[in-house]
């Protein structure tokens, strides 16, 4: 019972400060001026928002624990002494640089293969952007991401509680970057990203660009950096997805062939049902 | 005016706010030493009497068919050695019946829900903002009887 109670009181004191943080910011510099606070789908962003506090966080982190115990096992220690005799600054620039770059290759990969995209596209299915939509996202796209952004420091076995202050930096920017926020920082949006980038990351297009997690560096090099002077029109997907939590959670698991085949059974249902209705009122 | 105050005021604001998260969560506010009322470090640090598991954890999985790790030895990062645990309590391991198995063990859940203290980078889509208060359970008996033996 306390258990929950601790979860609840996390989340609900997380929510009221992202308010706090975010709400201002979208109201003054709106990057949609028509968007409300509580526009289309917001309920189901929620159940995203307290679904990651309440369930998945904890066993997001129990695999990543399980993965980074694993790699301790087979990395061989003359390697992680050779990293660690190296200054700390240079380990800790490395561990960033190398997150970036690997996040940044894997990002692209969740948008072109389609068994990563299966999962990816529930983030990607917001039609709304703001700091809440940036919580809709799959468990198992979390572990997926998470556990790659996190690679280079399990493989290295750096310290990454010794940059506690920058990691909270980059988490609270990666809602940031998803609110609906326009204002324009400047050369600095090269170095920590801005929301004017990623919102064109959500754009209806699949492969718009902006793939970067948070500094736009890698999309520069490889070369899908975009900053068009306007706002996407939409956000979200092209391809029908469900429009409900359980819905969103569950689809990208079910394989697509029976996907298909309900969807078929489906439509025969749905045809035979008018087909009886017009006989019926003919009669 | 007041449009003109609005918008520096909210950027103010945003700023503080983040800093202060920035600085909260890299536990600068933290104090690490007690101070006593005249400014002397007060000797208040206890001696670990709880039994506890080993430091080292240990991964308990099966292996593949090619290779299996035969001692259980991990990498000291504070020592730059290789160690071996530092005591000889082990937890039972069984197989599960053929219909069903214990997914997780309660010490299994205590510590995977525990939220680690230690920091992991967040995903490019959004971070725990506040992670939840937690109280650290005693050990069970079993393990303090067999340390206690010792």
């Amino acid at each position: 019972m306390m258990y929950w109670l601790n979860l609840l009181e996390a989340a609900g004191l997380s929510f009221l400060f992202l308010v706090l943080v975010f709400v201002p910011m979208e109201k003054v510099f709106p990057a949609k001026r028509m968007q409300k606070f509580f526009r289309a789908d917001w309920v189901l962003d929620l159940c995203f928002f307290l679904g990651q506090y309440l369930l998945w966080s904890g066993l997001v982190l129990w695999a990543l624990s399980y993965f980074s115990a694993y790699l301790d096992t087979i990395v061989p220690g003359s390697f992680r002494l050779s990293v660690r005799s190296q200054p700390f600054r240079l380990q800790a620039a490395e561990v960033i640089v190398l997150s970036d770059f690997i996040i940044y290759w894997g990002h692209r990969l969740q948008h072109k293969i389609g068994f990563l995209w299966r999962f990816h596209k529930v983030h990607h299915s917001a039609e709304h952007l703001d700091w809440l939509a940036a919580h809709r996202e799959h468990p198992i796209d979390s572990i997926y991401t998470i556990g790659l952004i996190n690679l280079p420091a399990f493989v290295l076995g750096f310290p990454l509680e010794t940059l506690a202050g920058v990691i909270a930096f980059r988490g609270i920017w990666a809602i940031y970057i998803h609110s609906n926020v326009r204002l324009p920082i400047g050369p600095l949006r090269m170095l920590i990203g801005a929301p004017e980038l990623h919102h064109w990351h959500h754009d209806l297009d699949r492969d718009a660009g902006n793939y970067a997690n948070i500094s736009p560096l890698m999309d520069i090099l490889f070369g899908t950096y975009t900053c068009p002077h306007k706002e996407p029109e939409k956000f979200g997907i092209k391809e029908e997805f469900p429009k409900n939590y359980v819905g969103q959670l569950v689809y990208p698991v079910l394989p697509r062939l029976l996907i298909r085949q309900v969807k078929k059974v489906l439509v025969k249902f749905r045809n035979n049902a008018s087909v009886f209705v017009r006989k019926f009122t003919a009669l | 005016m007041n449009r003109k105050l609005i918008k520096p005021l909210t950027i103010l604001l945003f700023a503080s706010l983040i800093t202060g998260f920035v600085v909260y969560r890299a536990g600068v506010l933290d104090s690490p030493i007690n101070l006593s009322p005249n400014g002397g470090a007060l000797n208040t640090a206890k001696t670990d009497t709880i039994a506890r598991a080993d430091s080292l954890k240990k991964l308990h999985m099966m292996y593949s068919s090619k290779s299996a790790i035969i001692d259980d030895i991990s990498f000291n990062k504070d020592t730059n050695k290789f160690v071996k645990p530092d005591s000889g309590i082990t937890q039972k391991i069984m197989w599960s019946g053929s219909k069903s198995g214990r997914i997780f063990e309660p010490q299994e859940l205590d510590t995977a829900f525990m939220w680690r203290q230690s920091e992991i980078i967040s995903s490019s889509k959004s971070a725990i903002i506040f992670k939840p208060r937690f109280s650290v359970p005693n050990p069970p008996d079993s393990l303090t009887k067999t340390k206690e033996k010792k």
